[in-house]
């Protein structure tokens, strides 16, 4: 099978990866942080090794500023109803994703916040105006997509955050599809907090995400055991035991380390000239044939993450999927769980077929890729 | 010689300790806290030999809250 979903999770994984996990059930089996036995000091310790290589590789703000969550969804709701309070305004861009949409709309359903939608444009200049016309007075929060993870967008983070500021709100970036891929530097980038999967480009394990932040107040919305202050009924103050209790997933957080050093080995840059030359090629083969819509203008690594979607004349996106996964190509159709990005781009009746090659995909994949869609689309 | 632990917050401030603390030369080591009081923190504490007050510093000036300090008998 060619797989060409890995916007949707990396696959295969680097075979030091699944090394890594398969190693650390026999190595790391002890409850982390709640014994005060040997191997459970050495679990914590993986855990906490973890932390460190995620801090680093984001620029974050610590390691104590790094938490635990079973995927980026998980991250996101936890950072996004942590740190919205009654009354308060949410700022999302046109591109989002559901784990950011439905969030903030459930706040708004609860009477909670209300938010407005800024629509990202064609140039970096028009989706600037968006977002500094969406501000209000009790603005709180910005939140955008670092990429869209249905046409590929990259987002002018650095200068989205310093209008944020400027506003007086703190400004989050939803990393799903741009971790591992693109820079993210929390610090260089002004970003309050960062959310991040980590089976996506990070390489790791599927039921592993992160959330990065600066040392902000947030509330919980999950409590219970976090191995200290057993005796208080309120959930530690102290991150990132405050937005982590149960036990964690120890064997993936080593791999998600693994994975996370493996893009440091490979080198993000290398795998980002990779992939883009790949879909350079998927997009210069699809752009030739009479059938095909295509909605990147013009296929440039500055603005667009390696992926591509397209449409083939009026069949369904689920329909040519369904045909290439029958001649075994996995790709990815429909919305994408992302209602925003297809309405920005009049696709919300076909969806779009989404094509989306890794470090480990290859120039022959392509080509077969390419005949497949030429038999329905010349 | 009386063996002592510094008490932080958490398991997660304890390696950040133990980790600054031996790059700034100390010989700092994780255990369990022998006795530890119903409203404290995780339960462990850095074992620090010769513990002075740069120690403090150290944890201080990056974040690290000192709940106190324990006297570690002859657990270790």
């Amino acid at each position: 099978m060619i797989y060409f979903d890995n916007a949707a999770t990396t696959f295969p994984k680097p075979i030091e990866v699944v090394k890594t996990v398969t190693a650390a059930l026999n190595l790391y089996g002890a409850n982390p942080g709640r014994s005060g036995h040997d191997l459970s000091v050495s679990a914590a310790n993986q855990v906490y090794l973890c932390r460190g290589t995620l801090d680093r590789f984001f620029n974050g703000y610590g390691p104590e500023f790094v938490s635990f969550f079973p995927n980026c969804t998980y991250a996101l709701n936890t950072a996004i109803k942590g740190i919205i309070k009654k009354g308060d305004h949410i700022i999302i861009s046109s591109l989002e994703h559901n784990s950011v949409l439905r969030p903030v709309y459930k706040l708004k359903e609860d009477e909670i916040a209300d938010f407005t939608v800024f629509k990202v444009g064609k140039t970096e200049e028009e989706t600037i105006v968006n977002l500094k016309n969406s501000f209000k007075t009790n603005t709180k929060l910005c939140i955008v997509t670092a990429v869209s993870n249905v046409f590929g967008n990259i987002l002018p983070l650095k200068e989205l955050s310093d209008i944020s500021h400027e506003n007086g709100a703190i400004f989050f970036v939803d990393g799903a599809q741009g971790a591992g891929i693109i820079e993210l530097d929390m610090k260089k980038q002004g970003i309050d907090c960062l959310c991040v999967p980590g089976h996506k480009g990070l390489l790791g394990p599927m039921g592993t995400g992160a959330l990065l932040h600066k040392n902000l107040d947030f509330s919980t919305v999950i409590e219970g055991g976090t191995g200290t202050k057993s005796f208080d009924f309120s959930q530690p103050e102290t991150y990132p035991e405050r937005l982590e209790s149960g036990t964690l997933n120890v064997p993936c957080i080593c791999g998600l380390k693994k994975g996370v050093e493996t893009v440091i080995r490979l080198d993000k840059n290398r795998i980002f000239t990779k992939e883009l030359r790949l879909c350079q090629q998927i997009y210069d083969g699809l752009k030739e044939m009479s059938k095909i819509s295509l909605y990147q203008d013009d296929f440039d690594g500055s603005r667009f993450a390696p992926l591509v979607s397209f449409n083939v004349e009026n069949m369904h996106s689920e329909k040519v999927s369904a045909y290439l996964n029958d001649n075994g190509v996995a790709v990815r159709g429909g919305y994408h769980c992302s209602p925003l990005a297809h309405i920005s781009n009049k696709t919300e009746k076909q969806g779009a077929v989404r094509v989306s090659p890794s470090i480990f995909s290859q120039e022959k994949d392509v080509k077969k890729f390419l005949i497949l869609v030429r038999k329905i689309a010349f | 010689m009386i063996k002592k632990g510094i008490k932080v917050g958490s398991l997660t401030y304890a390696m950040k300790g133990r980790d600054l603390l031996q790059k700034n030369g100390y010989k700092a080591y994780l255990t369990r806290n022998p006795q530890p009081e119903t409203d404290e923190g995780c339960g462990y504490v850095i074992y620090v030999r010769n513990i002075d007050n740069r120690c403090f510093s150290v944890l201080k000036s990056n974040g690290i809250k000192v709940l106190g300090v324990v006297d570690l008998g002859d657990v270790l």
